[in-house]
């Protein structure tokens, strides 16, 4: 119904999307595994499909820090070094 | 962005209050964020955000990060 209704806003598929995560501001974290994600830019509406999981930030952030690669990752040391200070 | 607002009000969904930033995950660290978004939820877990999409490369953020470092101690 929800998606019949959208389809007046000319939504358009947003492929390869692995995952969503909501952030919510007591640090909790709404996270969607491979949802289905259809999007129109011009109206600024997007609509996420799929199973919705509450988790901690700090569940999720293994997670995140495993896909952010190497490089991410050495930056993401150095800025925490600096935030030290 | 107010049609849609208007189109979503019709179909009662629930505002989901306290979601300070959605981010969708894509291949390669490629994040597409929207920022202060106004969320809905349906009964049968669908999400509406509404907000403006942005893109973030997150490899090519730390590249630049790892730029301005190198420089900075040169």
């Amino acid at each position: 119904k929800v998606q019949g209704a959208l389809k007046k806003l000319n939504m358009q598929n947003l492929a390869g999307i692995q995952e969503v995560n909501m952030f919510k501001e007591d640090g909790g974290v709404i996270n969607f595994r491979a949802p289905t994600v259809h999007s129109s830019l011009p109206n600024e509406t997007t609509a996420i499909y799929g199973k919705a999981e509450e988790k901690t930030l700090s569940e999720i952030l293994p997670g995140i820090l495993n896909n952010l690669g190497p490089e991410s990752l050495t930056a993401l040391r150095q800025m925490a070094e600096q935030l030290k200070v | 962005a107010e049609k849609a607002q208007k189109l979503i009000q019709k179909l009662g969904l629930k505002r989901v209050e306290g979601i300070t930033r959605v981010a969708m995950r894509r291949p390669k660290n490629i994040l597409l964020i929207i920022n202060e978004p106004i969320v809905y939820k349906s009964s049968n877990n669908a999400y509406i955000v509404l907000g403006k999409v942005t893109v973030e490369d997150m490899a090519a953020q730390a590249r630049a990060f790892n730029e301005s470092q190198k420089q900075a101690t040169e």
